[in-house]
Formats: C-alpha cells, sequence, structure tokens
C-alpha cells in the first residue's frame, strides 16, 4: 500500500511537470506561426501542419493528443536536426552520464573522508579549515573555477587540452571542475550528519562498553549517518546534471548540458521539453528509489507506517 | 536581557567574527565603488579606443590610465567593472525581493486556506525541488524570449518554494499562538493579523533566507549571462563580462580574471554574512 502510494505520488508529480511544460509552451501563443513564416506559407499548408501535429481544436483536445503523443513515445521534432528529439537527447546521454558518473566518484573520494574526520575533530583547526574551504567552494562559480583551470592547465603548463572529447586528459577539467565545487557542499553534508550521529545513545554506551573508535565508527556512526546521506543524493544528482549546462559549454563537451544552452540559443522547443522531461524522469525515479531505500536502511521508519 | 544588550552594545563590532567584517568591509567598498566612482569620473563603458587594445592591468606592465587593463577593443576593464557590478548587484536584489515576497505570500495563503489550496501549493514545491532550477530559467528564456524585464522575472521565481515552505509552516504555528488567537477573537482581518502581526514575528527567519539565497542568484545571474543567455549587449554585468574574456586566456587574461574574482568575492562574502546571521538567529 505504501509502494503504491508513493508510485502514485510520483507519478502526479511528473504529471505536474508535463502540464506545466504544456502550458508554458502553449503560452507563447500559436506553436504553427511560431515555427513557420505565416506571410510565406500557404494556409492550406498551415492548416495541413495543424492536422498533423495535433494542435486542433479546443485547448483542452490539444492538450489530450498532447498527453496521448507523449505516452505512445512520441515527443515530436527538433527544429535544429530535423530529427526526433527523443534520438537527439539520448545521443548525448553517454557523455554526460560519464561525465556526472566520474564527479560523484570524485566528491564522494573527498567529501566521505574529509567530512568525517573534521566531524570527529569538531572545532579543531582541520575542521574550521575544512568549512572556510566550503564556504568557498560554495561561492565560486562552475565557470570561474573552469577557467582558472584552464588558465592554469592549458595557458600556462599546456598540460591539458581545454576544449573537445576523446582521451581521459579531456575529461579531466570537466571532472575537477564540478566535482570539486560539489565536493564542497557533500563535504558539509557528511560534517553534519557525523555530528548528529556523535551524541546519540548508541554511540555513548558503545564508547561506554569499551569498544575501540574504529569499531565505534564502523558499527555505529556510518549506519547512522548514512541516511541523511541518502536523502541528499537526488538533490545532488540534480545539481550536477543543472552544473553540466555550464561547464560542458566552457569544455565543449558534447553533452545534454551543452544541447540544453544550444537548443535554447535555437529555439528549440521540442528538445529542451525532451530534456526537462528526461531530468525530471531521472529525479522522480531517484527519489522514489531513495524513499524505498529509506525504508530497508531504517526499520523504524517502515515500523512507524506499519502502524 | 537588559544585561545582555548592555554588555554587547559597546563592542559590537569587536564581537563580530573577523571573516564576518572582512565581508561587511569588501560589500560597502564594492557599494561605495559603484556608487561614488561613477560620479568622479566619467565612465563610457563603451568607449572604444583602438590605440590602446589589450591593455594590460597596473602591475603587469600596464599605466594608471587603465588601472585593470583594457579590452580587445581597448574598453577600459575598470569602468566596466563598475558597470557590471551595478548591474548584476541590482539585478540579484531586485529578483531576491520579488521571489520573498511572492514566496511568503504563497505560504501564507497555503497555511490560510488549508485543504486541497494548501496541497497544490506543497505540490508545487516538491516539483520545484525536483527540477534544478537552471534549467527551468533557461526554459522560460527559450520560450519567452531574452528581454530585461522578464529575466529579472524569471530570476525572481529562484527560491520561492524556500519562502513558501517557512512562511507556511511558521504560519501554521503562530495561529495556534496566544496573540493570533486574541486577535482572532476580537474580530480582527485576516490580511491585518498576518501583515501586521504574523509577518513581523517571521520577518527575521525571511530575511536569513534571502540573505542566504542573495549569492545564489548572483551566481545564476551571471551563469546565464556567462552562456550568453541572461543580459545582451550593450548592458554588460559579471557573467557577461566573464563569457567575453573567456576568447582571451591567451592574450588578455585580465578580461576574464577580473570580472571572475569579482563574481567569487561578492558571493563569499555575502554568503559569509548570511551564514552568520543563521547562527545568530538561530541562537536568539
Amino acid at each position: 500500500m505504501q509502494l503504491f502510494l508513493r508510485i502514485l505520488r510520483a507519478v502526479i508529480s511528473l504529471w505536474l511537470i508535463v502540464t506545466l511544460v504544456f502550458v508554458a509552451l502553449r503560452a507563447t501563443g500559436d506553436p504553427i506561426t511560431a515555427i513557420f513564416d505565416p506571410d510565406n506559407t500557404s494556409q492550406a499548408a498551415l492548416d495541413s501542419y495543424r492536422e498533423q501535429w495535433g494542435y486542433t481544436g479546443t485547448v483542452f483536445d490539444q492538450y489530450l493528443a498532447y498527453v496521448v503523443s507523449l505516452l505512445r513515445g512520441d515527443f515530436g521534432y527538433s527544429t535544429m536536426s530535423s530529427r526526433p528529439a527523443l534520438d537527439v537527447v539520448l545521443e548525448r546521454l553517454p557523455a554526460t552520464m560519464q561525465l556526472v558518473g566520474l564527479s560523484a566518484v570524485l566528491m564522494i573520494a573527498i567529501g566521505l573522508p574529509v567530512g568525517t574526520i573534521a566531524a570527529m575533530r569538531a572545532g579543531g583547526p582541520l575542521d574550521r579549515f575544512v568549512m572556510s574551504f566550503s564556504t568557498i567552494g560554495f561561492a565560486l562559480p562552475n565557470f570561474v573555477l573552469a577557467l582558472g583551470l584552464i588558465l592554469l592547465f592549458s595557458v600556462s603548463l599546456h598540460l591539458l587540452p581545454s576544449n573537445g572529447i576523446g582521451s581521459w586528459q579531456h575529461l579531466v577539467m570537466p571532472v575537477l571542475t564540478i566535482g570539486l565545487s560539489k565536493a564542497a557542499i557533500f563535504t558539509r553534508f557528511v560534517r553534519s550528519a557525523i555530528l548528529d550521529t556523535l551524541g546519540l545513545q548508541c554511540v555513548v554506551s558503545a564508547r561506554a562498553r569499551g569498544l575501540t573508535e574504529w569499531q565505534i565508527f564502523w558499527r555505529h556512526i556510518i549506519t547512522n549517518a548514512v541516511l541523511p546521506l541518502v536523502t541528499i543524493t537526488p538533490l545532488l544528482v540534480g545539481a550536477m546534471v543543472a552544473a553540466g549546462a555550464v561547464v560542458e559549454s566552457v569544455f565543449g563537451w558534447p553533452g545534454v548540458g551543452r544541447l540544453i544552452v544550444d537548443a535554447v540559443s535555437q529555439r528549440d522547443l521540442a528538445v529542451l521539453q525532451m530534456v526537462i522531461m528526461l531530468i525530471a524522469v531521472v529525479m522522480i525515479t531517484t527519489n522514489l528509489i531513495v524513499d524505498l531505500a529509506y525504508a530497508k536502511l531504517d526499520p523504524r521508519t517502515s515500523a512507524a507506517m506499519a502502524h | 536581557m537588559s544585561n545582555v544588550t548592555t554588555a554587547r552594545s559597546p563592542s559590537f563590532l569587536s564581537q563580530l567574527p573577523f571573516g564576518v567584517v572582512l565581508a561587511g568591509v569588501w560589500m560597502l567598498g564594492c557599494l561605495s565603488l559603484i556608487i561614488v566612482l561613477p560620479l568622479v569620473l566619467k565612465l563610457d563603458i563603451n568607449a572604444i579606443n583602438l590605440m590602446a587594445r589589450l591593455a594590460p592591468p597596473v602591475g603587469f606592465g600596464g599605466t594608471w590610465a587603465h588601472p585593470f587593463g583594457t579590452d580587445d577593443l581597448g574598453r577600459d576593464v575598470l569602468s566596466r567593472l563598475v558597470a557590471s557590478l551595478q548591474t548584476s548587484l541590482a539585478i540579484a536584489l531586485g529578483a531576491t525581493i520579488i521571489s520573498a515576497v511572492i514566496g511568503t505570500v504563497i505560504g501564507i495563503i497555503a497555511a490560510h486556506m488549508g485543504g486541497w489550496v494548501d496541497q497544490i501549493i506543497v505540490g508545487a514545491v516538491d516539483a520545484q525541488v525536483s527540477v534544478p532550477f537552471i534549467i527551468i530559467s533557461l526554459t522560460l528564456t527559450a520560450i519567452f524570449g531574452n528581454n530585461l524585464t522578464l529575466f529579472i522575472f524569471i530570476l525572481g521565481l529562484f527560491g520561492w518554494e524556500r519562502y513558501t515552505r517557512l512562511a507556511r509552516a511558521m504560519t501554521m504555528a503562530s495561529r495556534g499562538r496566544g496573540y493570533v488567537l486574541a486577535m482572532t477573537t476580537l474580530g480582527f482581518s485576516w490580511p491585518r493579523i498576518y501583515l501586521r502581526h504574523v509577518l513581523p514575528n517571521i520577518a527575521s527567519t525571511l530575511l536569513v533566507t534571502a540573505t542566504i539565497t542573495f549569492p545564489e542568484v548572483i551566481l545564476l545571474e551571471t551563469s546565464l549571462s556567462f552562456l550568453g543567455l541572461g543580459i545582451q549587449p550593450p548592458m554588460t554585468s559579471l557573467g557577461n563580462m566573464l563569457g567575453f574574456g573567456r576568447s582571451y586566456l591567451l592574450t588578455g587574461w585580465w578580461i576574464a580574471v577580473v570580472p571572475g574574482l569579482a563574481i567569487f568575492f561578492c558571493a563569499l562574502a555575502v554568503s559569509v554574512i548570511g551564514d552568520w546571521a543563521r547562527s545568530e538567529v538561530g541562537r536568539v
């Protein structure tokens, strides 16, 4: 029952986003005259396009036709390349997944140990250093960091290519940009999650029972700190995809982020709508998975629901 | 209580953390720069001087004629920086105010109406959280085209859900408080109770949220302008300058580095102040 309700909520969120996209797209006026110049196209041609793309009847009819076409997997044609918008977006996906995946690895590899150490020695010099660093990372925009890296590694040291895709050298700077900036935020989350567990009764009693710090850490601290960290994962994934828009543009990385920027400047609405729905689906699914994982990780939540 | 106030007020400045003082000094410096400099010097951001193209800044072989150097058209980088700071800070301030007002009003409405109105608003907040805002703003730009007023309003949507959440929760909590019950009994109208009595009570938390949101709005505006999808020439913003300077990293690094550092230090200063304000409000 719980599972059903959660899936229902996810479906409602998705429907809300689809509806908002429809409203936004129609708010600009007649979509046909936006694509074709009405002065140079015959009325018959306009009408036939209108017929073909489901822009006939009342707004409600159009809305129904729109939802039905989405359900059939028909997402319209990209005006940039006159191919199905779905194909245009999907072919960019692997590059973005590579970038986001590696950045996530870097973020966790930095954030988890550094945040933990900072929390264990809270208030100490290392902790203060880490917190200052995290504040700096939060205020440093992606494109400034990216340009700084280019100035250092490409312009001064001639070590790395500043643009393109193909070798591992091309990946270094984009991954550093996204990974480091997200690590600044993630470290803070890890630190506060660990700090919250340090005061828990199980940790205090484990210490009283004479367990070593190592045992306490693995048995009690990590198991409790994992919960809040799992909760913020979807937000961080979304933030990385969003960061991709800027970072991929700077480094000429042919992923979804750069596609968004190109689609905006070309006003390719079919592609944009496809990207938004893809991101929404990814985010909503991650949220759903996290919700379900939460019940598994924390028996208290599922027990509470049973009552 | 009086004890605390007398102990604090004389040494208020010395009680502030060093970083916060530094951040305050930086922001005041920026503000006076963008107010005073245009009065003292005649700044023309679009004045082209082809004889002085790509002049380096002072300390790197440049002269005081152009303290931060010139760009590829010989336009003075300092003048453009001041104009950009004006644009970026004004837009960020405007957008923050818009989103605080919209978000708070929606939150109070949700708390007051309850029922399905509340459910829809909570659903909208959830939906907003699930899609990164930069994607939404890019889409709105693509759909509605690019003009300044619209751009400010699009940025003004950023973070509305934070104010809505807070205002909703705090208004709901305040409805059970004695003063609200008393005024309801006395027959005061709801708008009056919310505006005159509930709002002042929740304002400090909302203000802290605004301070924390402000640097994010600066970063959003500069990101969009950097991508060429925000402020359009002949106007200039920090992101705009940086996006333009990106093509001159080899021949004129200062064109990108100067606005880059300005964005970074402004965002840093405001977030340091915001973090401090949050911990102060939390302590009270």
